[in-house]
């Protein structure tokens, strides 16, 4: 069962990297980076349990936000043209 | 069976690959992106290399803060990257043999995990058998940051803090500073 998760989050891995470096757009590489991100918090969760370490799974959590938050970050640096306040 | 350098290769590998892309991308905004990308793969491979706190600074430093540091200055700049037209040859040669060195040298380090490699065996025995009387925090890596190397953080956070006030004092003038620029750069051409 772990060997076929991790089986499965390496074979995504290597799909979503290259949609990363062949990427069309902008936006298919941004998402493709935030897919990473998922692909990665999961891989945190499997190593915790691979390795009977439960609390990774609060690890897991800050980093499916920091992922969030990088996200939104560059979104929004496309919509408003800056990274400042609410100015439109 | 998976082993733990299995997993090890293929996360190196795909930093690898990422490293690559890197070289290649001539737009400012993929680089920003492939750098995040490269960061959140590293805070992987600390997690499988069992340091969890630095995995965990990777990630928000790396992949989350610096990732939004480098968006707001890039708002400043041109999107393309100039071509480089310098031959790369031997920067590239100096790179090589330096990391040819560093390769070499790795050999001789001790086996990671080792209890009689020197690293384990100066002070640290010290700081394991007296943190709870000496201290009294149950945490050994807190209490040897925030009190037997107390003076390091507290410089650390000085040069952080200036650092950060530094940024500001920049950032603050810079409209100011961007608009004198483009007179001066209107009198050249009208002059």
């Amino acid at each position: 069962m772990f060997l076929a998760a991790l089986t499965a989050c390496a074979v995504s891995a290597l799909l979503v990297l290259a949609r990363i470096i062949l990427g069309k757009t902008t936006f298919d590489r941004v998402l493709a980076v935030n897919s990473l991100g998922t692909i990665i918090v999961i891989g945190i969760a499997l190593h915790g349990f691979y390795a009977n370490r439960p609390e990774f799974l609060d690890i897991a959590i800050v980093y499916a936000l920091i992922n969030f938050i990088g996200t939104v970050a560059i979104l929004k640096l496309f919509s408003t043209g800056s990274l400042k306040g609410n100015n439109k | 069976m998976i082993s733990e350098l299995m997993i090890n290769a293929f996360l190196v590998s795909i930093m690898l690959a990422i490293g690559i892309a890197l070289l290649k991308s001539r737009s400012v905004i993929y680089t920003v992106l492939l750098t995040s990308a490269y960061s959140l793969v590293a805070a992987l491979m600390f997690i499988t290399l069992d340091a969890v706190d630095v995995a965990f600074t990777e990630a928000s430093v790396g992949a989350g803060i610096s990732t939004v540091l480098f968006l707001a200055a890039m708002a400043f700049l041109p999107k393309k990257e100039e071509q480089t037209v310098n031959n790369q040859a031997f920067p590239a040669v100096i790179c090589l043999v330096l990391g040819g060195v560093l390769i070499w040298c790795s050999y001789d380090l001790p086996e990671i995990g080792l209890a009689t490699s020197p690293i384990h065996q100066h002070i640290v025995p010290e700081y394991i058998l007296g943190s709870r009387d000496d201290i009294g925090i149950p945490n050994i890596v807190t209490s040897v940051l925030a009190s037997y190397r107390g003076y390091d953080t507290f410089g650390e956070t000085i040069v952080v803090f200036t650092a950060g006030i530094a940024v500001l004092a920049i950032l603050k003038n810079n409209k100011k500073t961007l608009n004198k620029i483009k007179s001066q750069k209107k009198v050249v051409k009208n002059g």
